[in-house]
Order: C-alpha cells, then structure tokens, then sequence
C-alpha cells in the first residue's frame, strides 16, 4: 500500500467514524422534530413513525402562544450570563496567566473544584443567600446563580488563550505608553476575540438551558424561562410530550442559530490555547 | 496586582449596583397596603387551571384587597423546591402538595396545624381524606379538590366479543387478559416504570390480599401472591413488558385509549380524555374494583389527590386569611364544583353521595371504596417516599427478570425492616 493509498483509507475511515457520531448525536433531536408534529395519542400508539404520522401543526399553536415570553426571558438571562462571566473572566484570566501571583495554583485548582459540586447543592444554598440578598426572583439573582458555573469555565478557557500571547506583544503596548488597563481592553481582548467569543458562548448556553437554578430561585415573579416552560406539559395527572416535544424544537431555534453564526471562533478559540502547557 | 484590584472594585460596584435595584423594587411591596397571599401547586390540566382560577376569582372578590398570587411548579419539582424554600424559611402563604409528600412537610416545621384556626371542623371527611394531614393530634391539611383512587376500567366491546366478563378475582383477571390478547393487543396495559406510581398501582392488590399498610409483610404471602400475578400477567404475554416504561397517565392510558390494551387500573381524572377520544362509561367502556385474590376481600385502594397547607412564613394574620381561602373550598357546593372541575371525588361522604347522582355511574366504584381507601403515609409519614422506592424497585427487578418474586421482595423487605427501624 503506497502512502497516498493508505491516507485515502484513513480519510475515508475518518468520516465514516464522523457520520456515524453525528447520527447517534443528532437521532435524538431528529426524533424530536419528528415527535413535535404528533399527537401525544400517536406519540404512544407503540410503532415509531420515521416521518410524523398524522401531522398536526396543534403543539405549536399551543406552544407559541405559550412559551414566546418564556423565550425571551431565557435570551435575557443567556445574554446576562454571557456579560456577567465575561466582566468577571477576561480580566481574571488575564491575571491568573500574566502575573506571577502566590495564590495563582490554589485559585487555578479551586475554580475546577467549584465545576464538581452538583447544581442542586448550590441551588439550595444560593436560594439562603440570595433570601438574605433580596436576590430571589430577580434577573440579576438568576444570572449571578448561573454564572457560578459558567464564570469558572470562561476563566480556565480564557486563562489558557492568554498563556499563548507573546508577552512581547503587551511589552511593546507598554513601551507606547499604554496603561496596563489600556494593554488588556485595547490589545489583549481584541486579539483573544475567538476565545472570548467562544466563552460567551458557552456562558450563554449555560443561561440559557439552566433548570435547576431557575426552578430554586423564582417563585411567582413572572420570570420564567423555557426550561421551566417546558414542564407545564409535564404533570401528574397529565402530559402533553407532542408539546414537550414543540417547545424543545421551538427551544432550540434561537440556540442553535447563534451556535452557527459562532461556530467559526468556537473551534479556534477551544484549541487556541491547546499549545502551550 | 494592579488588575486584580481594579476588577475586585468593579465587582464591589456591581454588587452595589444589584442591591439598589432589588432594593427599590423591595420599597415598593412595602409602599403597597393590599395583602397578597402566594401560592405553589403543580396543576396543569384545564379543568384544574380554571376550577382553580375561577374559585380564586371569586375569593379576591369577596375578600378586597386579598390578591391571591399562584405559582406553577412541574409536578416533579415541587416537593424539593418546598423543601428548599423551607430551608431559607420563604415557603408560600399557601402549598398545594401531593398527599404522600403532606408528612415531610409537616416534618419540616415550616407550616401550621389548621386545627386551631378559627372555623376549622374535621365533620363530614371520610376518614383516610381527613387523616392524611394528621399528626400528633393536630391536623395540618384539608384537601384540595377531593381524593381520586383506582379501578379497573375494561372495553366493553373487547371483552364482549372475547366472551369474557369484567373479571372480580385474580384467577378471573389472568384468563381474562389471555382471552383478550391477540397479536395486535395486550389484555391488560400495567404500569411498573420506575416511581411512585408503580407503588401505587400495586397497592390496591397488595394490601386487598391481607398485606399491612406499612409493608412491614411484603416479603409473605400477600406480597409474594400479588406480584406474582403481575410477573404472571407479563409472562403469558397478556401484558406488554414494556410497562417497565409506562407511567400510569398517559403511557398506560394512551395503550388504553388507542386499543392496544383491553383493560388498565385507573383513576377517573381520565375521563375527560377517554370522552375526548369517544370513549364513554357504559358504552366504550366500563369500570370494576381492582380484582381481589379471593371473593369476599376488600377491596382496599391508596388514595391520591393533593391536599392544602399553610406556611408560617407570613404572620398569624396572613396565616388566618389563607385558612379563610382553603375552607372557602370545603363548602359542599365548592367541594361539587371543584371535584367536577379536576375530576375527583369530593372528600365528604355525604357530598360525595350528592356527587355520584350530579355526574353520573362512571363514578360509583371510585365513590364506593373510599370507605376503605387508606392514606399512603398513615403510620409511615416520612418514611412512605423511602419504602414506596424499595418497592417499585422489587416490582421492576422480578417483572424484568432480574430477580425471582421472592428474592426482589426479599430484598425490598430488608430495605423496609431498616426504614421502619430508624
């Protein structure tokens, strides 16, 4: 096998392993749309329809109607999340990589330990605090809550991006006069834009499809996001899943056009920093 | 350093900035004199939604200045956010909790006894409604919109063409799910997925064939002989074995409703779906008592529903007012109202008599076995959630074939003897 061959198999080999990924990631959200046009009656009748059976546009009459300010609210709290964690993360991470600080290794370690504790262990004790705070049912409370998670994330990602920049390139920021402020949000931001891009990203997502702290924190606010929408169907006496189903796919549309529109910076800014150690 | 301190001020002022805004909006509840009473319930069907609204509607009404503020929360959530609120003592005016979960809530001291509320009288309940909130001689809930229970609803043209009739005992039930199968149904659709409700289906059978209400016996004969039906049911192929999924609504409903199943053990807030699908009592369909062992058994079902409780999280004043919403409710006209809006039984025997001629035979059975109904957690309190998961956790190792009927139990009863202990 001359080396052209065996690289043509190993490409072919490759995709092959690629299609066969994305079907089994992709089957579930394929079996959604499909489930989000039948009624909950087909949804059960015991035979898997590949195409909707009977199709009916009733789950998102229901749904729309429903759940568009639940939309909305979970894009505030997305968006929120996203500024908060950037607010605190970039200047943080910019800390952490560029100065020689005594804390740096216990701070760097505590920030992957606050990504183990479970959600609900949080949520119970952020709803005390945020009780005392006067947080509870806010805006502001929910995306402090959901920024626990996404703000040590942002910072190791980041951390890792500012490690690769040349220290020469904030020398020379220096030498022209510029403060250390003025080195960070005029030369360093700008040029981590795909990482920083990325970070938001993934700090809005962690908004945007949060239950947990959602569900602990409000209570009778009129803040509901669709995480906590989507459960209306879910009862105990009855379950609406065609509209479990509708509001997942309805759900997903905002989500998934601003993953597509970042996905260029997501895939540099996740390996920009994968050099250095 | 320099970076650091900058960002540590910025924080500072944004936390400021947080507090003046929550402070503000802090100024404004107190600015304002009307009292609003809030309250969590996790209902969702129309009838419940609008039974409820309309009866709030008219309490607001009678009551100016009294706004009644609900909060929705899913089914599956409401008892660890109650929990938690209890934890940050900001529980709501006003809980509507499942009945089995009424004894946590009562453990956690978060809420009052109505019993020494103004106007409260246990009169008229049948037993195991009004004993549901009972505890050390104080009572801490009424009910909701009534109680509910299970029968076993049968299709009337399947059985007729099958030749079989409404089977009473379990030698009857097994023939008669055979007959009824064919390739293209089940006789009878199960529910055994992993939750309460697998527990509760299961009750009636266990504790109709002499098993005790705490389970204390589960591994003995009534216990061995009632799962052994089921494990029999799934076997003879008279029952899909993929009830190990099925919750009781609307899994096993849907089986039901669709035809793929000839009878289920159900309750009656399936009747505005089966009318729905055309199905209706006398015609499509038809209801019995869950079959007993042998003739001459009671017939003894838990009995579910939802019941009120008060928070102590607001003063007496507040405490009292949301008494006065909760009686509001156990007026007898009400009590018809409601239980027709969420498609209950009332929780008073002799409103439930006035009920069964307003609504019609669909629900005698239902009515007919609340006398011998018994609350989940009576004598358990706590402790029911725990021993309920050993046993829908027996019931799905033998249906699954994992274990043998009596090694699941076994098992199930070790659990329970070290429940029951601690």
């Amino acid at each position: 096998m001359t080396h052209l061959q065996r690289s043509k198999t190993l490409r072919w080999l490759c995709t092959l392993a690629t299609a066969a990924a994305l079907v089994i990631v992709l089957f579930p959200v394929y079996a959604v749309i499909v489930g989000s046009f039948e009624s909950t009656q087909t949804l059960f009748s015991g035979t898997y329809y590949w195409l909707p059976h009977g199709a009916t546009l009733d789950n998102y009459r229901t749904v729309i109607q429903a759940q568009s300010g639940h939309v909305l609210t979970s894009l505030i709290v997305g968006v929120g999340t996203a500024v908060l964690a950037l607010i605190v993360a970039a200047p943080a991470a910019y800390a952490l990589a560029k100065y020689r600080l005594r804390v740096t290794v216990i701070l760097v370690s505590s920030l992957l330990v606050c990504q183990i504790v479970p959600s609900i262990v949080l949520a119970t004790s952020l709803f005390i605090v945020f009780h005392w705070t006067h947080l509870v049912n806010s805006y502001p409370g929910l995306i402090i809550a959901d920024g626990t998670y996404a703000i040590p994330f942002a910072i190791l990602v980041l951390r890792a991006f500012f490690f690769s920049l040349p220290n020469e390139v904030m020398q020379a920021a220096r030498v022209d006069g510029a403060s250390e402020w003025q080195t960070f949000h005029r030369i360093v931001v700008p040029l981590a834009r795909s990482a920083v891009i990325t970070v938001a990203v993934f700090a809005f997502l962690s908004g945007w499809g949060d239950f947990i702290f959602a569900l602990t924190i409000l209570s009778g606010s009129g803040i509901e996001p669709i995480t906590l929408g989507i459960y209306t169907y879910l009862g105990n006496y009855s379950t609406d899943w065609g509209a479990v189903m509708a509001s997942g796919v309805f759900a997903m549309v905002p989500a998934g056009v601003m993953l597509v529109a970042a996905q260029r910076y997501i895939a540099s800014g996740l390996t920009a920093g994968s050099v250095v150690g | 350093m320099k970076i650091l301190t900058r960002s540590r001020r910025g924080l500072a002022a944004l936390a400021a900035a947080t507090i003046a805004v929550t402070g503000l909006s802090q100024v404004n509840a107190f600015a304002a004199t009307k009292i609003t009473l809030t309250e969590e319930d996790y209902f969702n069907t129309p009838g419940q939604l609008s039974g409820l609204a309309s009866y709030t509607k008219q309490f607001e009404a009678a009551h100016p200045g009294v706004t009644v503020k609900r909060q929705y929360v899913p089914f599956a959530n409401l008892d660890t956010k109650l929990l938690t609120q209890a934890t940050g003592h900001d529980l709501p005016n006003l809980l509507a909790v499942d009945n089995p979960f009424v004894s946590t809530m009562i453990s956690t001291g978060q809420v009052v006894p109505m019993s020494g509320m103004k106007g409260f009288s246990t009169k008229g309940y049948y037993p195991a409604v009004i004993n549901e909130g009972l505890s050390n001689g104080k009572y801490y809930s009424l009910p909701v919109a009534g109680a509910n229970s299970i029968a076993l609803i049968y299709n009337i043209a399947m059985l007729k063409a099958a030749h079989v009739n409404p089977p009473k005992t379990w030698a009857q039930l097994v023939s008669a799910a055979k007959a009824l199968t064919t390739p293209k149904r089940y006789g009878i659709a199960l529910t055994c997925e992993a939750a309460e409700d697998t527990t509760w289906q299961w009750e009636p059978f266990f504790w109709s064939n002499g098993g005790k209400g705490t389970f204390a016996n589960v591994a003995s004969a009534p216990g061995v002989q009632a799962l052994s039906l089921w494990k029999q049911l799934v076997t003879d192929g008279s029952a899909s074995k993929a009830c190990l999924n099925w919750s009781q609504t609307p899994a096993a409903s849907s089986q039901f409703i669709a035809g793929k199943a000839a009878m289920m053990v159900n309750g009656p807030w399936n009747f505005p779906t089966l009318n729905l699908n055309h199905m209706y009592y006398g015609k499509q369909f038809g209801i019995v008592p869950v079959p007993v062992r042998v003739p001459g058994q009671h017939v003894v079902v838990p009995l579910g529903g939802e019941d009120w409780m008060i928070s102590n999280s607001a003063g007496s004043a507040a405490q009292q007012l949301a008494f006065e919403y909760i009686k509001g409710m156990q007026t007898p006209a009400q009590e018809l109202k409601l239980a027709k809006a969420f498609g209950y039984l009332p929780g008073k025997i002799a409103v439930a008599k006035t009920y069964l001629k307003q609504v019609g035979p669909e629900w005698k059975v239902y009515i007919d076995q609340t006398l011998y109904a018994r609350p989940r957690t009576l004598g358990l309190g706590v402790k029911y959630p725990k021993i309920s998961q050993a046993v829908w956790t027996a019931i799905q190792a033998a249906l699954s074939g994992s274990q043998s009927v009596q090694a699941a139990l076994k098992t199930a009863q070790s659990q329970i003897n070290t429940i029951l202990k601690s």
